[in-house]
C-alpha cells in the first residue's frame, strides 16, 4: 500500500499509525460537536470531574493493554481494584499506618495476580475463565470482609487523601498521577525490551516459543503487573472517597478492555499501546459526560454505549484487514 | 486508502448518531401540559408559584433501570409541573459508586437549580453532595441518606422500622412459631438496614420463629431465582420468606413456582410495582412492604422549589445561620399491602 499523499502525511502515519489517529480524529470531532452544543462541557469544573472520572479505569488500563498485546485479558481487574481498597481500610481500621496498609494490600493483589499469572502462563489454562473465576473469589473476598457495609478510613493519617482528592496548582493530584504512570507505560511497552517479548508472545505463540522465549514467565509478569496497576486504582479510589464500598470497580473490566480495543489493542493479541487505550478510555469518558450534559435520557445509555463498542471493533477489524494484506 | 475512509465515515456516523440521540430522545427534560393549567390558575394565587422555566431540578439515581426510580422521578415530574419548571431525570445505569458520583458531579457542574439525589453510599456522596452546597445549589437526599454531608433534608423510608413491619406482620400470622428465611442483597446501605431490622425483630420479639437462612439475591430477578432456589432445597420447611427487595421477590415467586411450592411458602416482598401487585391479589405474594416512592419524589421537589425560589424566609439568610425552617428527616412511610388494599396501590403509569 502505498502513501503517495506527501511527506508529511508518512511522517503522522508513522509516528502515531493508524488506530491511534481515528480516535484522535473522533476526540476531536466529537469536543468540537459538544463544545458548541454545550460550551459548559468546557468548564473547568466539568473538565476536572471528567478526567478524576477516567482516571482510576485508565490505571488500570496500563495494565490491561499489556495483557491484551500477550493475547489474553484479565477480568479481575474491577474485583481487584475494590479488594485492594478494602484490604487498605480494613488494615487502618486495625490500626496499622495506612501507608503500610496500602503496601500490605499491593503485596496481596500481587499474589492474586501471580495465581492468574502461574494458572494462565505455567498451568496454561484460558485467560477467559481463569481470570473470571479470579473475579468472582476477590470479589466474593470483598464482600466477606465488608459483610456489605462499606469501610471508612476516618481515623487515618488525613494526608492519604491527598493522592485521591487533593489539587496540585489546581490540578486533581488523582490526574496528575494517571498520567504520569500512563507516560511511563506507554514508554515502557513502545520501548523496554521485556515489553518485546510480550508482544513476541502475542502475535505468535508458537513462533515465540521455538526462538527461546519463556512464554510462561512472560505471561507471569503481565499478570502481576496488571494486578499491581488495578491494585493501585484501588488505592487511588479509596483515597478519593474516603470510604471503601463493597461494589468498588465492579464494572469496569469491560470498559476498560472496550477502551483498548477502541484504541487500538487487538483481542487476538500482539497489538495495543498504552496511549491507544488511554484515548479510548478519553473517547468513552467524554461520550458519557455528553449523554449528561445533553440530558439523554439515562434508559439511552447502554444502547450507545454498546453501539460504540461495536462500531470500535468494527473498525479494529477493518484495520486488521489491510495489515494482513 | 479506502479502509481509512470508511473507519472516518463510522467515525462520523457514531458523532452524528450522538447528535441525533441528543435531540430526539423526550427525555431531554420534561414540562408538561399540567404546566399551562398551573400557570393560568395560579395567576391568582400570586407570582411566587409561577415558575422559571429557565430553572432544571434533577434527580440522580444509580441503576436507573430500576422500576422504583421511575415512580419516584414520576413524582418529581409532576411536582415540577405545578411550578412550570424543568425537571430531568439523570445519573447512571451502573451500580459502580465511581460512574454514579461522576454523574452527579457532572451535573452539579451545569450549575442546576437543584438536585434530589439518593446515595448509593453515604460517605461518598458527602463530598459531592457538600460541593453543591457550598455552590448555592439546593440539595435533597431522598430514599438513601447521606446524613454527614450537608443536604438540606432527608425524605425516605425508615428502612430499618420498614423491616420491623415486615417481622412483626409475619410473626402475627405465625402465631409466634415457624421458620422463615430472607432473600436481601449486599452493598446497599438501605437494603441492608430492612434485614437488618427484620432480623432484630424476629430475634427479639418472636423468639419461637426461627430464621434459618439470609441469602443473597445478587443485582437481578434470574441471579434471585437461583438464590431463593438453593435456599428451598435446603430449608424446604419453611414457612415464610422475606424478600428485602423487588428483584428479590420476583425471582422467589419463579423459584416457588419451579419447586411446586407456590402457596405453601409464603412471600413477604417489597415495593409495589405492578408485578408485585399482581401477584398479591393472585395470591402468589402474601403481603407487600409498600415505600412512598411517588412521595418522596414529589415532596423532594417541593422543598427544592421553595429553597430555590427563596420561599422560605423565617429570617434572612437562614440557611447560613443555621436557623431551622425544614424538616431534616421526613419519614416517607411504609404500609402492608394485604389482598385487601392491593387495588390502592396501582397507579396509571405502572
Amino acid at each position: 500500500m502505498k502513501s503517495s499523499q506527501g511527506s508529511i502525511k508518512r511522517v503522522i502515519h508513522g509516528i502515531r499509525g493508524f488506530k491511534e489517529s481515528t480516535v484522535i480524529l473522533i476526540i476531536i470531532l466529537l469536543c468540537t460537536g459538544i463544545s458548541i452544543s454545550a460550551p459548559i462541557f468546557l468548564s473547568l469544573d466539568n473538565l476536572k470531574t471528567t478526567a478524576i472520572g477516567l482516571a482510576c479505569d485508565g490505571i488500570i488500563g496500563i495494565g490491561m493493554t499489556l495483557s491484551l498485546i500477550s493475547g489474553g485479558f484479565d477480568l479481575s481487574v474491577g474485583s481487584v481494584m475494590g479488594l485492594s481498597a478494602v484490604l487498605t481500610a480494613l488494615f487502618a481500621g486495625m490500626g496499622i499506618n495506612i501507608w503500610l496498609a496500602a503496601f500490605l494490600a499491593v503485596a496481596i493483589s500481587l499474589i492474586i495476580g501471580l495465581i492468574n499469572g502461574i494458572l494462565i502462563g505455567k498451568v496454561g489454562l484460558n485467560p477467559f475463565i481463569t481470570t473470571l473465576g479470579m473475579m468472582s473469589i476477590a470479589r466474593g473476598g470483598v464482600f466477606v470482609l465488608t459483610q456489605g457495609t462499606s469501610l471508612s478510613i476516618n481515623n487515618a493519617d488525613q494526608s492519604f487523601r491527598f493522592l485521591g482528592s487533593g489539587n496540585l496548582f489546581g490540578i486533581p493530584v488523582i490526574a496528575i498521577i494517571f498520567i504520569v504512570l500512563a507516560i511511563l507505560g506507554d514508554f515502557m511497552v513502545r520501548k523496554s525490551s521485556p515489553a518485546m517479548k510480550v508482544f513476541y508472545v502475542g502475535s505468535n505463540e508458537k513462533a515465540a516459543i521455538l526462538s527461546g522465549i519463556n512464554t510462561g514467565k512472560v505471561k507471569l509478569y503481565v499478570y502481576l503487573f496488571t494486578a499491581l496497576m488495578a491494585s493501585l486504582a484501588g488505592i487511588l479510589s479509596l483515597s478519593r472517597f474516603g470510604v471503601a464500598t463493597a461494589n468498588m470497580g465492579s464494572g469496569s473490566e469491560m470498559r476498560v478492555i472496550s477502551a483498548a480495543v477502541i484504541g487500538g489493542a487487538a483481542l487476538a493479541g500482539g497489538e495495543g499501546s498504552v496511549f491507544g487505550t488511554v484515548l479510548g478510555v478519553l473517547l468513552l469518558s467524554i461520550i458519557n459526560n455528553a449523554l449528561v450534559l445533553f440530558n439523554v435520557s439515562v434508559h439511552w445509555q447502554n444502547l450507545i454505549a454498546g453501539t460504540i463498542l461495536i462500531l470500535a471493533v468494527t473498525i479494529d477489524l477493518l484495520s486488521h484487514k489491510r495489515k494482513n494484506k | 486508502m479506502s479502509k481509512k475512509i470508511v473507519s472516518i465515515v463510522l467515525a462520523i456516523v457514531l458523532v452524528v448518531s450522538l447528535s441525533l440521540v441528543s435531540c430526539s430522545t423526550p427525555g431531554k427534560s420534561d414540562q408538561t401540559a399540567a404546566q399551562t393549567t398551573a400557570n393560568s390558575s395560579d395567576q391568582k394565587a400570586g407570582s411566587a408559584f409561577t415558575g422559571n422555566e429557565s430553572q432544571e431540578f434533577y434527580m440522580v439515581t444509580f441503576v436507573s433501570g430500576y422500576p422504583f426510580w421511575k415512580d419516584c422521578y414520576n413524582g418529581f415530574k409532576e411536582a415540577g409541573a405545578l411550578y412550570g419548571v424543568k425537571t430531568v431525570y439523570g445519573g447512571t445505569t451502573e451500580y459502580d459508586v465511581n460512574a454514579a458520583i461522576t454523574a452527579l458531579d457532572q451535573i452539579i457542574a451545569k450549575k442546576p437549580a437543584g438536585i434530589a439525589v439518593t446515595a448509593m453510599d453515604a460517605k461518598a456522596y458527602a463530598p459531592s453532595i457538600n460541593k453543591a452546597i457550598e455552590q448555592g445549589i439546593p440539595v435533597i437526599t431522598f430514599d438513601s441518606d447521606s446524613p454527614m454531608s450537608k443536604r438540606i433534608s432527608f425524605i425516605g423510608t425508615q428502612n430499618y422500622s420498614a423491616g420491623v413491619t415486615a417481622a412483626r406482620y409475619i410473626g402475627e400470622k405465625l402465631g409466634g412459631k415457624g421458620k422463615v428465611a430472607a432473600l436481601t442483597t449486599l452493598a446497599q446501605s438501605n437494603i441492608k438496614e430492612r434485614t437488618d431490622g427484620f432480623q432484630e425483630t424476629i430475634k427479639s420479639e418472636f423468639p419461637g420463629i426461627e430464621l434459618v437462612q439470609v441469602a443473597d439475591a445478587g443485582t437481578d430477578q434470574v441471579a434471585a431465582a437461583t438464590s431463593a432456589a438453593n435456599l428451598l432445597k435446603s430449608n424446604p420447611d419453611i414457612q415464610y420468606l422475606f424478600c428485602a427487595l423487588v428483584t428479590a421477590s420476583v425471582g422467589a415467586q419463579q423459584a416457588l413456582t419451579e419447586a411446586g411450592k407456590k402457596g405453601k411458602v409464603k412471600i413477604v416482598a417489597f415495593d409495589t410495582d405492578t408485578v408485585t401487585l399482581d401477584a398479591i391479589k393472585s395470591g402468589d405474594v402474601d403481603a407487600s412492604i409498600s415505600q412512598a416512592p411517588w412521595a418522596m419524589g414529589y415532596w423532594a421537589m417541593n422543598y427544592l422549589y421553595f429553597i430555590k425560589n427563596g420561599l422560605v424566609n423565617p429570617v434572612d439568610n437562614w440557611q447560613g445561620k443555621g436557623y431551622p425552617a425544614i424538616p431534616v428527616t421526613a419519614d416517607s412511610g411504609s404500609t402492608v399491602v394485604t389482598k385487601d388494599n392491593a387495588d390502592n396501590f396501582y397507579t396509571p403509569e405502572n
